[in-house]
């Protein structure tokens, strides 16, 4: 009895000196995950080489710091003239939401495999992305936008609209955001009568453009923002 | 008595193991605990926080450009900076736009100080600024200049203030050849700098006239540069 009494004593104290060694060595020490107020996640929508629509998760940090608009370079992809789409977003957002970005650094990751970013087409993703950290706010899930941010915080038009829808729906995303005037997208027809005489021909063409609602070509639901004020209202949860 | 004793060990024992279990013990683990400041205090706090409490580390490493169309060129400041993060390498896009060819150095001269200085950044970003008059940074000549920087930043090393380096980098720590060597001196020396550091490859390009008044040294590797650049 005694001698099962040590036994345990013994079992607990060196029970213990083992986990505590484990703790020591960092075994239970978790990765630090990024904190949820510091940062957002919303897909980008693309169209590859291959004229195919794609998306590319773009996550965005935002931490103290000195104004600096930051993007992450550490995987395979060389951003090209995005960067000045980063630059514009981070300072539209300041501005709407009335922060001082000098206080902040605001860190932009595309986490895709894609070697070469470029195009100013995520200008109002990122934008958005900015203005819900300097808020403490979330962007909802399975939302996305596609559109590039101008002074003034107006959204420009941008091409590819059904491919990047096509991609946002096999991504999951429910609600597509494009600039004014591109839930439908316009193809040109030409029809055209020839008519042979003595010595001419005459070629009589028509246009006929051939409108396609991208919404129900996708099957996604799409709505029409002109600006960003106008995206947030979607976007935010 | 008895009683006692099995009292104090079971106490004992207890104590061992709430200790391992509550308390995150620092470290031979080799990270400290990693601390965000969250937004929303930083939001209510108006007061502004000086630069050099922001980051863990930071440092200031000269390089030397030169500029495309005039010829020109400036000592330009590279600023290094390490906060809590996730193994990123962050470059300051918020006044520069930089070439594809200056991003594509960029994960290896990460990946270079980590095995340099035996110093995991897995939850480490890196951040670089270059503080110059250019709006478009381009090329690979800077990177032994960062490199050395970051080596310097990591290991906390003081730099020297009358020394700059001019190489590309590569992967085992050798100096590579850089463009406009000739120009690149001549700006250093023009901008009061004593010293000017080069790769070893190209120690056969340097004009005579070009060296009068700077002290040029051709340089192998990244360490044999570090030992010259710390004071």
């Amino acid at each position: 009895m005694r001698f099962a009494g040590h036994l345990i004593i013994i079992f607990l104290l060196f029970g213990g000196i083992g986990y505590f060694a484990y703790g020591m060595i960092g075994g239970y020490r978790q990765a630090p995950a990024p904190k949820s107020s510091n940062s957002v996640s919303i897909p980008l929508l693309a169209v590859g080489d291959n004229g195919s629509g794609m998306v590319i998760p773009l996550v965005t940090e935002i931490a103290p710091g000195t104004g600096k608009v930051l993007v992450n370079i550490d995987n395979p992809s060389f951003i090209l003239d995005t960067q000045e789409s980063m630059r514009l977003a981070v300072e539209e957002a300041a501005r709407m939401t009335g922060t001082n970005a000098k206080n902040y650094d605001i860190t932009f990751s595309l986490n895709g495999n894609v070697t070469v970013i470029g195009g100013p087409s995520a200008g109002a993703a990122m934008t958005v992305s900015a203005m819900a950290l300097m808020l403490s706010k979330q962007i909802k899930q399975n939302a996305a936008i596609t559109g590039t941010i101008e002074d003034g915080g107006s959204i420009g038009q941008v091409g590819g609209i059904l491919e990047k829808a096509e991609a946002a729906r096999d991504y999951g995303v429910d609600l597509l955001l494009v600039p004014v005037g591109e839930a439908y997208s316009r193809e040109p027809m030409e029809n055209c009568t020839h008519t042979t005489g003595k010595g001419w021909t005459q070629k009589e063409c028509t246009i006929v453009y051939n409108t396609i609602n991208v919404s129900k070509e996708a099957g996604i639901a799409i709505e029409e923002v002109g600006t960003i004020s106008d995206a947030m209202r979607y976007l935010l949860e | 008595m008895k009683v006692a004793s099995l009292a104090v060990v079971l106490i004992l024992a207890w104590a061992f193991f709430a200790f391992g279990m509550f308390f995150e013990v620092p470290s031979l683990h080799g990270e400290t605990k990693i601390v965000y400041q969250t937004v929303k205090e930083y939001v209510n706090n108006t007061i502004e926080v000086p630069v050099g409490q922001i980051y863990e580390k930071n440092i200031t490493v000269h390089g030397v450009a030169v500029f495309n169309n005039s010829g020109g060129g400036e000592l330009i400041d590279i600023s290094l900076a390490l906060r809590p993060g996730h193994g990123g390498v962050l470059l300051d896009v918020s006044d520069k736009t930089f070439g594809a060819d200056f991003q594509s150095t960029l994960p290896m001269l990460r990946q270079y100080a980590e095995s340099y200085t035996g110093k995991n950044l897995d939850y480490k970003d890196i951040i670089i600024r270059l503080e110059t008059v250019a709006e478009t940074v381009q090329g690979i000549s800077g990177s032994a200049a960062i490199e050395a920087g970051l080596i310097a930043m990591l290991d906390d090393m003081k730099l020297r203030n009358d020394t700059v380096i001019t190489g590309s980098l590569n992967p085992d720590g050798t100096l590579g050849p850089v463009s406009a060597l000739n120009e690149k001196i001549g700006v250093a020396k023009s901008a009061g700098i004593d010293y000017f550091l080069m790769p070893k490859v190209e120690c056969s390009e340097v004009n005579e006239s070009a060296a009068i008044g700077i002290q040029v040294t051709c340089v192998n590797s990244i360490s044999e540069a570090l030992a010259r650049m710390t004071a």
